[in-house]
């Protein structure tokens, strides 16, 4: 998709005047941004810069003080967590935040919830409207695992799984409720380079079905290689936003990761 | 291969009353069932929610005294006094919970231990309803005639069958609730409440639901239990019992139909074959609780399931 037909279509992801502040604290200001359909977008910063927070604003989990934020040309700013993640905006934690226990099928079926409906009493009385939509679930599960390799697995407990296939498992569960917007936090961290590879050929999958993207990752030289646009934080403020290439030439950008440049 | 067990504990538990002549143990027998119906029922809020819930006892007193003061005070026959009895439960513990699933963690569980001594506190004082120290003459269910068979309650045998019924309805209701998607709800919640919630799970509605599913059941214990009894006592809704509901969950083991049949059974004969007098009761529980969490803290069903993936299938 080329930069133009970017500019008329109506953005998903609208950041405007975002501050977020605790106590006194500001870990966010001013910040503005936009996010269009279909596209990878990345935010990076140095440590502290205000990144993990934007995606709690984003996700409900953290109220903004000033500011709003719109998607889909509606003003999501307040809701609920839950009820942003039904207009479809998911976000993939790291690989930490799992349910330790449940097995990976069951994991990656949790995040159906909320595109299912059977009711409790639907699920006593096993009526047919129920068991239809748990085969239908089931198979969507399948297909999940399968994306994200893990179909081998599917019985295990969680937590018996690796680092990146932990990863990979948020991923499914999060495309599970069927977003429109997927945050991912620091998708590849810690992973090695076959792993990262990996990872990386999901994400363009992901796209590739119509999800838009939005990532956090520290790894550079990885946002570099997939991101279409790249937004660049400081001190909780913007710095620079713009095409990969221009971003990691900035001397603004270099300054904030490697200090002042010498001579 | 669970269906198997399932059928052979069913047939087992039909069976018995034929085995078991004395009235004395049938007694004992239909009392255990409706500790087992308790039992399941917060088995759903701790095992299942991850909730520690130290008054789950308040909401079978509640039960129990609505059914038996609707019987003896308003005259209520047997079933619309359950019905209503266990009615007024849910409504009770859904304006209960309403702000009480808000406390986080071994904050709401003090929170429910308050609630257990608030509940028995009232029941014990409000004496014109209640009776105070204890409220007698609830009548058993009349006497059913039915194409020509006659169906006496005042028989042992016929209400341990009645209890029977209700034990299997719980159950069932349980494990389907529990196999589906709120049931995953449930579990989700306890698992990791933040990224339930991050997956679009509405934490405080399904919290509530939970929570008032498992007190209406125990609701319905409580009025089986009035009827049965005949008088009850305000400690019935008290912190003690509470407490030996989660110790039998505990030691059973939560989260397996087995857990929530073993436990009880296990607490309430045990006692009676050591002849240990009453007052040793609550040492003997303390003692097993400790050598149960340290050497199996999934309880007897979890440590039965974790010995081998074949033992694990036949274990519900």
């Amino acid at each position: 998709m080329d930069s133009l037909s970017l500019e008329n279509q109506a953005p998903l992801l609208t950041v405007e005047n975002l501050s977020v502040s605790f106590g006194r604290l500001l870990a966010v200001s001013d910040l503005a941004f936009q996010i269009h359909s279909g596209e990878i977008f990345g935010l990076i910063g140095p440590n502290g810069a205000g990144k993990t927070t934007v995606f709690n604003a984003i996700t409900g989990t953290v109220p903004p003080s000033e500011g709003r934020i719109r998607f889909a040309e509606a003003d999501i700013t307040g809701l609920k967590t839950h009820q942003i993640t039904a207009r479809g905006v998911v976000r993939a934690y790291q690989a930490a935040t799992i349910f330790p226990q449940t097995p990976v099928g069951e994991h990656v079926m949790t995040g159906l919830h909320c595109r299912t409906s059977t009711s409790v009493w639907g699920a006593f009385l096993h009526t047919p409207f129920s068991r239809k939509e748990e085969v239908h679930s089931q198979e969507k599960v399948k297909e999940l695992l399968e994306f994200s390799n893990l179909t081998e697995f599917g019985k295990q407990p969680a937590s018996s799984l690796t680092w990146a296939q932990q990863k990979r498992l948020m991923l499914a569960t999060a495309l599970a409720t069927n977003p429109k917007l997927i945050l991912l936090d620091e998708p590849v961290a810690g992973m090695n380079a076959n792993e990262i590879q990996e990872m990386i050929k999901l994400i363009a999958a992901v796209r590739k079905e119509g999800v838009t993207v939005f990532i956090i990752e520290h790894n550079m030289k990885i946002m570099m290689q997939i991101c279409d646009r790249i937004l660049v934080m400081n001190y909780g403020q913007r710095l620079i936003e713009g095409i990969p290439g221009e971003v990691a030439r900035d001397p603004k950008v270099i300054e904030a990761y490697l200090g002042y440049k010498q001579n | 291969m669970r269906i198997l067990i399932y059928l052979f504990l069913g047939l087992l538990a039909l069976l018995m009353p034929l085995v078991i002549r004395s009235n004395y143990w049938l007694y004992m027998l239909t009392l255990v069932g409706i500790y087992i119906i308790l039992v399941a029922s917060l088995d759903l809020i701790y095992g299942y929610t991850g909730l520690v819930s130290l008054g789950h006892a308040a909401f079978f007193g509640i039960g129990a005294y609505a059914c038996g003061i609707l019987q003896t005070k308003l005259g209520f026959p047997f079933l619309p006094a359950l019905l209503l009895g266990s009615l007024f439960t849910c409504i009770v513990s859904a304006v209960l919970g309403w702000p009480m699933l808000r406390i986080k963690g071994p904050y709401f569980a003090l929170g429910t231990l308050a609630l257990g001594l608030m509940v028995t506190i009232v029941i014990h004082n409000w004496d014109s309803l209640t009776g105070g120290v204890s409220l007698s003459g609830i009548p058993l269910p009349p006497v059913i005639q039915f194409l020509g068979w006659t169906i006496d309650f005042s028989s042992k045998r016929t209400y341990y069958y009645l209890v029977l019924l209700f034990v299997f309805l719980a159950l069932f209701f349980i494990r389907q609730i529990t196999h589906s998607r709120p049931g995953r709800a449930f579990q989700s919640i306890r698992e990791n409440t933040d990224l339930a919630e991050a997956l679009g799970v509405d934490i405080l509605r399904y919290k509530l639901i939970a929570y008032v599913m498992a007190s209406t059941i125990a609701g319905v214990a409580g009025g089986l239990y009035a009827s049965y009894m005949g008088s009850i006592e305000p400690a019935i809704a008290g912190g003690h019992m509470s407490f030996q509901l989660l110790v039998m969950i505990v030691i059973g083991g939560a989260r397996t139909i087995t857990g929530e049949i073993v436990g009880p059974l296990l607490l309430w004969f045990l006692p009676e074959f050591l002849e240990a007098a009453q007052v040793y009761r609550p040492l003997f529980f303390g003692f097993i609780l400790l050598v149960v969490i340290i050497f199996m803290p999934m309880g007897i069903a979890g440590k039965l399931r974790s010995l081998h993936p074949r033992i694990a299938q036949w274990i519900p």
